[in-house]
């Protein structure tokens, strides 16, 4: 294994020449210096050209003004001309009661927190049973939890749209149960369906984070909290659960920061003002007059979600240092 | 086993049948039962209804959702089959071309990345990391919609359609990659090369003849995780689309599918199904084979 | 921003004007425009009416660069020096013919047809919305050669900003098939730039097996997309437009094309109750959702959709299950959209003679009839009268009413070209009842 990384900063002094000998660890004396930038530089360029570059144009739009013809963005591409009217104006909104803004942000909310606790319940027991209890059957389960990664996103949909169907299977079960006398009509705008929709479709990646750092759990911990007199459900609350603590929330932010952008899922499941989420409204804005307005809708949930982007940046980066690579 | 003898409070008016069934789950002999449920039960969940959708694309009537018989007609043979309609043949064409070439252009892109950050300890190491990572993290909407407004507002010359997609998409897939190449670099000494640069190679023919037929089934690997993701695509695809003749396959299902969906739409989503799990199937065997000695040698559970 | 008032229009014209409003002031609907021409009667009932000059036409209201053309102040849009229209007698160019249109818009036989009988290749690209295509024909006017369709809402703007060129009439032979009232239209007087494809009222579709009220009896038809007997099973047309003029003319406000805060912020409210209690969906995909147990009972739809339903009924659904009103029609007689789509061609066009032909053909009964039945969109053509239409099968009798016929103008309103603040407005507003959920 490679040693720990050393701190960037001081890798490369002033002192060093381009190609004398170097007595630095990372690199033999007859290797240039530009080697490593070179080869990083084709993906660095692709990525600041498409990634970053955009980005700024989004700002350049939210701050910009209208054709006034044809209400098309002018995007206002020198800092000291930008105007913050519009983006402060979808802030004020955002808290003005009411209005579609705040309607639209509370139900995501609401959906995201729902949505997540539920792939954490429904996660966790799973990727417990996996990475403890399943034995011979293991790669079987874990080829069964990986599936939906490579099934299509859109395939999977499409299947529950079609149980959920007024007279799909869903309705028939539970029909043939007894267990409601009219069955109700799932697709027709139930924030029900759109919560157990965002579960479906982002369990995966909690259950695989969770089974990542529960597979690491060291046994002798708990057979030490065994020997320590610990009965099976205490040790898994005192000793289990708090080793997998960075996991979770881990698991929360993986599952969460995709959530808030989400906007397909709603519109097959439901497709309804009342169930509408921010995605929605942006996708909407966007393709309208409203253009400035979806842009800012962009620049607010992304400040928003800086620090769940950010902790979960640094907490790879730290991972992989921890991790000795 | 009866519900006294594992400590189960005697209570009222419990069925018999839900009694023993309890009793059957909290057995302390037992192994983790109640787990079992748990995991199979969402194995279950999470799998079978594309088992459905892949049942219904053989259904012989035209509903997605009322079994009407067995048949292929939505494959070929109806006037909306995938071989016959041919808006469903290009979205098929138009997938298949994005993700071949998004391939193309991502993997060599983040294998020559995660090479770089691996050796590199310079001071921009750390920034282009952070992009990449930060690529990887942002919603895919707020991604897609500065894609879209950098295409219609900047860069006009780059039509939207399949240009514009695939450089959405190359740019966003290169994370990939250069994760599960780096993943795999970390397990991969320098010894290598440095062995044959003292041999008097080149630092590029160290890099072309010695590491990368080492990292041969990380990057076929990251190759088939790249298809298999681009083959998924739905936002950036979409928002920078251009109309239907630019098309994907996951943008069609979903404008469709709320719009007298047939199963022709099953039959679609299905054969993408197939050829994911061909491309995924295929990668895990060439990687388990390449490794197959470092795993006999030290890892074995 | 209110609508300033022009100058008065010269001679003959005001008196008949005068004469009609005082005509129309006995009526119920105090500001019903109809869509005739000013030869014809034009009643009037608007308190604007201007032949202000412009440098783009004459006539229309204030409030943009370019005159807003309403039924009681028609514009005649000028001929630019830059702008000028093709020579006659050229020969047709070379093809391939680019059209951009709606999908589906032409039957694709006819098409074919007329690509056989000139020898020419045509291209058809596709766009959904009106937006799409203003943006797409602003990005780029020589991307293509015809324009199926324009709304009557963006005529104007098209032709401010230099994007659809002035036709050559000389190459539209058939072009008095067209009803007396369309060929000198308010909106475009002479037809100068546009020529009208398809005419078409918005109304409700409703399945009258599992909806138990009389809505051609009811006191205001509107209300039916409110009845919560209904709630989950009422759909409503998606776009800025058609949904703000339902919550308008709910509350009895026939002026479609207001500004009046008072007015918008009662519509606006309107719909948000309905959202709420009635979980509406938006869309235009009505033909598409028929189920025997019923996806929807009631849909706000237009004339020409309900003639599809028959192509996509399911086994056990017949079609004599459907009814469909226009609110203008029923007991109440209350105002409602009539409205047309227009052909235009665009600046850059490079083969702007095939273009003129292929509007030509769809003028000609032998091409114009099998587009219609395939179509379901009536064209407003003098060979196509309502008993023709139900002889020949392609609509069935109690379905009839979704034929047009001229004597419906003086009761229709028209969503017309709004002054680009009032248009963000709208669909400000909009967003507002749909939250997002109103994509197309």
């Amino acid at each position: 294994m490679a040693l720990a990384e050393p701190d960037p900063a001081t890798a490369d002094g002033p002192n060093q020449t381009v190609d004398g000998p170097d007595p630095g660890p990372d690199r033999p004396a007859w290797l240039p210096r530009w080697f490593w930038p070179l080869l990083a530089a084709p993906a660095t360029v692709w990525l600041v050209l498409l990634f970053a570059a955009p980005f700024y144009v989004i700002l350049c739009v939210a701050f910009g003004s209208l054709n006034p013809i044809f209400l098309t963005p002018l995007p206002q591409y020198d800092p000291f001309r930008w105007q913050f009217g519009t983006f402060l104006w979808v802030v004020r909104q955002i808290f003005t009661n009411g209005s579609v803004f705040q309607a639209d942000f509370g139900h995501t909310l609401a959906y995201v927190a729902i949505a997540t606790t539920g792939t954490l319940m429904i996660g966790y027991p799973v990727a417990y049973f996996i990475s403890r209890h399943a034995g011979r059957f293991r790669l079987a389960f874990l080829a069964a939890l990986l599936a939906p990664f490579w099934i299509s996103y859109m395939m999977r949909m499409l299947a529950w749209i079609s149980l959920l169907e007024p007279d799909g299977y869903v309705n028939r079960i539970l029909a043939a149960l007894h267990l409601t006398s009219s069955p109700p009509a799932w697709l027709d705008g139930r924030p029900v369906t759109v919560i157990l929709g965002l579960v479906y479709g982002y369990a995966p990646y909690m259950i695989l984070v969770l089974f990542g750092a529960l597979a690491r759990i060291d046994r002798s911990l708990l057979e030490a909290a065994r020997d320590l007199g610990l009965g099976q459900a205490r040790a898994f609350w005192r000793v289990t659960v708090p080793l997998t603590r960075q996991a979770i929330v881990a698991g929360c932010v993986i599952v969460s920061l995709p959530m808030f952008g989400d906007y397909f899922t709603q519109s097959l499941l439901a497709g309804t003002r009342n169930t509408a989420m921010v995605g929605n409204l942006i996708e909407e804005e966007i393709q309208s007059s409203l253009v400035v307005q979806g842009a800012s809708l962009v620049i607010v949930m992304l400040v928003l979600l800086m620090m769940p982007m950010l902790y979960y940046t640094r907490s790879t980066a730290r991972a992989r240092q921890v991790l000795g690579t | 086993m009866t519900a006294a003898e594992v400590g189960l409070p005697a209570r009222g008016p419990l069925p018999a049948s839900l009694r023993r069934l309890v009793a059957w789950l909290q057995n302390p002999w037992g192994r983790a039962r109640l787990l079992w449920v748990v995991a199979l039960g969402y194995v279950i969940w999470a799998l079978v209804p594309v088992a459905v959708a892949v049942l219904f694309s053989f259904n012989a009537g035209r509903s997605i959702s009322v079994w009407q018989g067995f048949s292929t007609r939505w494959y070929a043979g109806d006037v909306n089959s995938v071989w016959q309609n041919p808006s469903l043949r290009t979205a098929l064409v138009n997938t298949m071309r994005l993700a071949g070439l998004t391939v193309v252009i991502a993997v060599p892109l983040g294998v020559a990345l995660a090479i770089a950050l691996d050796r590199w300890r310079g001071r921009g190491s750390g920034a282009s990391n952070f992009l990449m990572l930060f690529s990887f993290v942002t919603p895919e909407l707020a991604i897609a919609i500065a894609l879209f407004l950098f295409f219609a507002q900047l860069l006009t010359f780059v039509s939207l359609g399949l240009q514009a997609q695939l450089l959405g998409l190359s740019m966003f897939e290169i994370a990939y990659p250069t994760i599960v190449v780096r993943a795999r670099l970390a397990s991969i000494p320098r010894d290598y090369e440095e062995a044959a640069m003292d041999l008097g190679a080149s630092p590029g023919q160290a890099l072309r003849r010695v590491l990368l037929p080492m990292l041969a089934p990380a990057v076929f690997a990251s190759a088939a995780i790249v298809f298999a993701t681009t083959l998924d695509d739905f936002v950036i695809a979409q928002q920078v689309n251009l109309n239907a003749s630019t098309q994907t396959i996951p943008i069609l299902i979903y404008s469709s599918a709320r719009v007298g969906p047939l199963p022709s739409l099953n039959a679609l989503a299905s054969l993408t199904l197939v050829l994911s799990t061909l491309v995924i199937g295929l990668a895990v065997l060439v990687y388990r084979r390449s490794t197959r000695g470092e795993r006999r040698r030290g890892e074995g559970r | 921003m209110r609508e300033q008032p022009g100058v008065q229009s010269a001679g003959g014209q005001a008196s008949r004007r005068q004469f009609l409003r005082l005509a129309a002031a006995g009526m119920t609907l105090p500001a019903a425009p109809a869509l005739l021409a000013a030869c014809g009667t034009s009643s009037g009932g608007g308190t604007q009416h201007a032949t202000s000059k412009n440098a783009y036409g004459t006539g229309g209201i204030g409030g943009a660069p370019y005159p807003l053309a309403r039924p009681s102040a028609p514009v005649t849009w000028n001929i630019l020096a830059d702008n000028p229209p093709i020579k006659s007698g050229l020969a047709p160019e070379k093809g391939p013919l680019r059209v951009f249109w709606y999908n589906d818009y032409i039957y694709k036989n006819v098409l074919n047809a007329f690509a056989k009988r000139h020898g020419k290749a045509v291209q058809t690209t596709v766009f959904t919305v009106p937006e799409e295509m203003v943006s797409k024909v602003q990005a780029d006017p020589s991307a293509f050669d015809l324009i199926v369709t324009v709304t009557l809402d963006n005529v104007g703007k098209l032709i401010a900003g230099k994007l659809i060129q002035p036709l050559n009439h000389s190459y539209l032979p058939h072009f008095g098939n067209l009803w007396k009232s369309y060929q000198d239209p308010f909106y475009d007087r002479g037809c100068r730039y546009t020529v009208p494809y398809i005419v078409y009222t918005t109304g409700s579709a409703w399945r009258n097996d599992l909806v138990k009220a009389n809505v051609p009896s009811m006191a205001n038809p509107y209300d039916i997309f409110w009845d919560t007997r209904y709630a989950h099973k009422v759909e409503v047309l998606n776009g800025s437009r058609d949904l703000l003029a339902l919550g308008l003319l709910e509350n009895r406000v026939s002026d479609v094309n207001t500004n009046s805060q008072a007015a918008l912020t009662a519509a606006t409210t309107k719909l948000l109750q309905g959202v709420r209690s009635m979980s509406w969906k938006f869309n235009h995909t009505d033909y598409s959702e028929l189920t025997v147990a019923g996806e929807w009972y009631v849909h706000e739809t237009w004339s020409g959709q309900v003639a599809y339903y028959k192509s996509y009924l399911p086994k056990g659904l017949s079609i004599d299950k459907f009814s469909y009103l226009w609110p203008a029609q029923a007991s109440a007689k209350r105002p409602a959209l009539l409205q047309n789509d227009v052909f235009a061609i665009p600046s850059g066009a490079r083969n702007p003679v095939l273009a003129h032909a292929l509007i030509d053909t769809l003028l000609q009964e032998s091409y114009a009839i099998p587009n219609y039945g395939y179509e379901g969109y009536q064209p407003p053509l003098n060979f196509l009268q309502p008993d023709r239409i139900v002889a020949m099968g392609l609509i069935p009798k109690h379905l009839a009413n979704i034929i047009i016929t001229e004597d419906m103008f003086p009761l229709g309103v028209a969503e017309l070209e709004m002054a680009p603040a009032t248009t963000s407005h709208y669909q400000q507003l909009y967003q507002q009842v749909t939250g997002g959920a109103g994509g197309a």
